[in-house]
């Protein structure tokens, strides 16, 4: 598929310049990273579409051992971003 | 794993003497953790990928005894005294594995998170047929997904590796 070219670049197939990284497993990916006091976030999303939210009861979620925070959309009461921009009422998480 | 309160420390432990890429390798390792989790997270060797985690999609693949298997199905503590080659062993002292030139060279690898799996998957291939066709090239990597390629790039870089590993008498 290469067509010979004047300066040698143009239809010349080349390698990514990550490809060795790649081929060889040293490309880090988001998972592969560990910082210092890193935490992991776990979202709970509803498993009903377009359900409205009455109540959420985080307390066991809360009192588990390791979890640092529970977040809901109390958390957030000013934001108000739903589905398609429609507002709402719920403590849903955005 | 990031905290000390967390369930790992009511899991009981074992201590794990196995083979890893060719040098021995020694963890005191949870006992309900995957081989992909012993990897990954107690040798830190991340070239393997996390993807699923239901035997489905092929991004874990390791070789345990030279066979081709998913680690996010197979227990860190049924590898006691048993080889496991990685990713990060397939390439020799000086030079990278022809499989793995020739996925460079190919655009075989794109976003590169199915391409350590991939690579495993196609270096047991050629251990048992060296010279695979087409068919048995597909065959081979069916439980191994690829989002960007289109496959046909993989199957092609496949092809090249296994004449470049018999032209240089490369395992």
């Amino acid at each position: 598929m290469s067509v010979p070219t004047r300066n040698g670049v143009i239809g010349v197939a080349r390698r990514r310049v990550d490809g060795r990284a790649k081929v060889t497993g040293q490309t880090r990916f988001a998972d592969d990273l560990t910082l210092p006091r890193m935490l992991h976030c776990k979202l709970l999303r509803s498993s009903v579409p377009h359900a409205r939210i009455v109540r959420l009861d985080t307390s066991k979620a809360a009192a588990h051992p390791g979890v640092h925070l529970v977040l809901t959309g109390e958390t957030f009461p000013d934001c108000l971003r739903g589905v398609a921009g429609e507002p709402r009422r719920a403590r849903a998480l955005p | 794993m990031m905290n000390h309160n967390t369930a790992s420390s009511l899991a009981s432990r074992q201590r794990l003497a196995l083979e890893v890429n060719g040098e021995p390798a020694d963890a005191l390792v949870d006992t309900y953790k995957t081989l992909l989790e012993l990897l990954r997270e107690d040798l830190q060797l991340t070239g393997t990928k996390h993807g699923c985690e239901l035997g489905e999609c092929g991004a874990c693949a390791v070789l345990l005894d030279n066979e081709p298997v998913l680690s996010c199905l197979v227990l860190g503590v049924e590898c006691e005294g048993r080889q496991v080659t990685t990713i990060e062993g397939l390439q020799g002292d000086t030079a990278l594995h022809p499989l793995q030139d020739a996925f460079a060279d190919l655009g075989a690898s794109q976003c590169g998170y199915c391409t350590p799996g991939i690579l495993i998957t196609a270096k047991a291939l050629l251990d048992r047929e060296p010279r695979p066709s087409r068919a048995q090239i597909k065959d081979a990597l069916a439980g191994n997904l690829c989002r960007c390629t289109g496959y046909l790039q993989i199957i092609e870089a496949v092809e090249k590796g296994a004449l470049e590993c018999a032209r240089k008498g490369v395992k």
